[in-house]
């Protein structure tokens, strides 16, 4: 397994086969090509791999109803209590190894009294299952390297530098004097990996996942025959989801294809949903675009994002809510042929420049957070794009003359100058935000309100037209 | 900027100032309302700002259908005079076609407000057509922005929007807007003022039909100036003022 890390490739990951072969974690893919002539390395990963995690968070829960989640490659289980269900913490461990290897996978498993610490057994143990003793816990901590306590990389680097190889290194160290050098988290970490300070693990239990999968003897190519299938599937899906009083904010449908494999197709709504017909619709015009030349013979559909259903009351009588119905059908449908995130709606932003003055939320699931944006005091114009330069035509303060779009345009009069800062703390995006620009109201002969605007340095050499006004602002918009 | 004795001077059958249409519809002032279950179109550089008026006037959730960068050009501060941006939705579409699906779909949606459809070239007939009968399934009002160039369509009415250049009066108003289409009830041309203070706005004997000021604290005042009233029996595009 490989990583990118900036522009090279490095080994993040052996098999016992490599490490004979010499290759380690950490060289370069082609220092371990050239070691190791016939090595097969594939690309990490990230997205299956936690897709794996929480797929094995669900296989562990057979041993113990408390379990987290251990970011990239662990699992913390609670097994308080647990233990003697299976003869013993030895026992439970080597059933675990064995149980994991029957799905192709090594583990290594560390049991301790405290969470760091059983985490840090795991990771640098040196055999595959370490059980610490009750009595001797304290010195096989002491044992144990300084990334056993999961502070940040710098901090374990500064550690190193100073001699501090293992936890039992840092006990020549006053607490408070860590705690001086590097920070409070130090002794902090210190102590809830002894067991001084309590560190429990917050249990997720998995999300419940609502899925129904159909295999057939013989494939089918017809489209109606697959819609039929849908339409069975979601019939099991949305009973599940009704049972459990879930609804679902989008459905995936996998087709396996005899010859060219599987394809995913998914679908959205603007409200949970567990609905049939409403998954029928929209699947329609993506079930279309799959090629079934040669029939599939496996379905798969899975509710996403599920959430808990809301029975809400009924708001104004029936018509009322057959409008908003409507509504969130329509926005549905537009967003699963367009994208959910081409329904937007301007709000006032959290900026004072042209830029950030307004933000574009998407109009489903959209949050109730509207920033109140009381920065601009000027009037500005309905009409904002992105600076276009103009052609000047007559000099002036504006230009005299332009044109814009091949027309020209005569200035009658205008109004500025308003100057607009770059922010400091912010990137630029493009060139326009990291200067100081100058703002003018321009009137056109013809009647048209432009916004146009110019860089203060060097002074009024270019001008750009950044907005346009589609009425004279009023005085009385302007705050005392 | 007109005034009223521009009635007489303009050819045609002139019908009284207390005229009013009775077609249901979305209603500005004096304008000759918009009828619904019906596509309109508007072309010219105000014709964002009418817009934008019938949208908070309709006070329902409404679609602004523009490609790329032009759904994005829209700015909340601003907007807030004229609607509620709650109720606006911006569509993103990439190309004509995809547009003018987004419309047709957006026009089925019972209980849309105002479906705006912003394009360079106006819809033909069959695609007018269609949107069209989008509106009526629906129940909506359709509103084509046509940026470069109309087509003949089965548009209800067109309008011409300009911007004015205000001879420096104390409350010059904003927009011309004419009415050069309308199969059903008269012609006209108005000089439009939306004013952000209802008791700031010009003398009230020009103002025969001006609105009440929304209870809803909206701030938006729209006054019309009534200018020239023509019969459809003369109709005709008008040169832009």
């Amino acid at each position: 397994m490989t990583q990118r890390r900036g522009s090279t490739d490095r080994v993040l990951c052996i098999n016992a086969a490599a490490f004979a072969a010499s290759v380690r974690q950490g060289t370069t893919l082609t220092d371990a090509q050239a070691i190791c002539p016939d090595l097969l390395t594939e690309p990490q990963d990230t997205l299956r791999e936690s897709k794996l995690l929480s797929a094995l968070h669900i296989w562990a829960d057979k041993f113990s109803p408390r379990i987290s989640i251990d970011p990239p490659d662990g699992l913390v289980l609670d097994v308080t209590g647990c233990a003697h269900l299976f003869e013993g913490e030895r026992e439970m461990s080597e059933l675990i190894v064995r149980e994991a290897e029957k799905l192709n996978m090594t583990a290594r498993i560390g049991i301790a009294n405290t969470r760091r610490a059983a985490r840090g057994f795991a990771r640098q143990g040196e055999s595959d299952i370490m059980i610490s003793d009750a009595e001797r816990e304290h010195v096989q901590v002491d044992a144990l390297g300084v990334d056993a306590l999961e502070l940040d990389k710098r901090v374990e680097d500064d550690l190193r530098k100073l001699g501090v190889k293992t936890i039992g290194d840092l006990r020549r160290f006053k607490s408070s004097e860590l705690a001086r050098r590097f920070s409070v988290r130090l002794p902090a970490a210190l102590d809830e990996l002894r067991g001084h300070r309590s560190d429990p693990i917050v249990p997720q239990a998995a999300p419940p996942t609502f899925a129904a999968r159909m295999t057939l003897p013989d494939p089918i190519a017809r489209i109606d025959d697959v819609v039929s299938i849908l339409e069975r599937l979601a019939e099991r899906v949305c009973r599940r989801l009704d049972e459990k009083g879930y609804a679902a904010r989008g459905f995936e449908m996998t087709v396996h294809c005899v010859d060219t494999g599987e394809h995913f197709r998914s679908i959205g709504f603007a409200t949970p949903s567990r609905d049939v017909a409403p998954i029928l619709r929209q699947f329609q015009r993506p079930l279309e675009t799959i090629k079934l030349e040669f029939g599939a013979d496996q379905f798969r559909l899975k509710a996403l994002d599920t959430e808990v259903f809301r029975h809400t009351q009924l708001k104004a009588g029936d018509a009322m809510e057959a409008q908003q119905d409507a509504i969130d059908q329509t926005l549905t449908t537009l967003g699963n042929r367009l994208g959910f995130d081409r329904l937007r709606s301007p709000r006032a932003g959290s900026g004072h420049t042209p830029e950030l003055e307004t933000d574009f939320i998407p109009v489903v699931d959209q949050g109730p957070g509207e920033i109140a944006n009381d920065l601009v005091n000027y009037p500005r114009p309905e009409i904002v794009f992105h600076p276009e330069y103009l052609r000047i035509e007559a000099p002036g303060l504006p230009p005299a003359r332009f044109t814009w779009r091949g027309t020209t345009y005569d200035l009658a009069r205008a109004k500025g100058r308003e100057r607009i800062s770059p922010i400091p703390w912010d990137d630029p995006q493009t060139i326009f935000e990291a200067q100081t620009r100058d703002y003018w109201r321009a009137k056109t002969a013809c009647g048209r309100l432009f916004w146009l605007m110019t860089f203060a340095q060097p002074s009024e050499l270019d001008w750009f037209i950044c907005g346009e006004f589609l009425r004279e602002p009023r005085l009385s918009l302007l705050r005392a | 900027m007109s005034t009223l004795s521009d009635i007489s001077n303009t050819p045609g059958i002139i019908l009284g100032s207390d005229y009013q249409s009775q077609l249901p519809g979305i209603r500005l002032d004096s304008l000759e309302p918009l009828a619904e279950r019906r596509v309109h179109e508007a072309e010219g550089h105000s014709a964002r700002a009418m817009a934008l008026l019938l949208v908070g006037k309709s006070e329902a959730l409404s679609f602004w259908i523009a490609t790329d960068r032009k759904a994005r050009t829209l700015r909340a501060r601003a907007l807030n005079a004229f609607l509620n941006p709650t109720h606006l939705v911006c569509v993103e579409v990439a190309n004509r076609q995809e547009s003018l699906w987004a419309a047709e779909e957006a026009l089925r949606c019972r209980g849309a407000g105002l479906v705006i459809l912003q394009v360079d070239t106006g819809p033909n007939l069959f695609e007018s057509r269609r949107l069209q009968i989008a509106a009526q399934a629906g129940g909506t009002t359709g509103f084509v922005i046509v940026e470069r160039r109309a087509q003949s369509s089965a548009a209800q009415t067109r309008w011409q929007c300009d911007a004015l250049l205000d001879p420096g009066s104390d409350a010059p108003p904003d927009w011309r807007w004419s009415l050069t289409k309308n199969k059903q009830g008269r012609m006209g041309r108005w000089s439009v003022r939306g004013d952000p203070d209802p008791m700031n706005c010009t003398p009230p004997d020009l103002l025969p039909k001006s609105l009440e000021p929304r209870p809803d604290n909206d701030h938006f005042y729209l006054t019309t100036l009534p200018c020239a009233l023509v019969s459809p029996a003369s109709a005709r595009p008008m040169a832009p003022a």
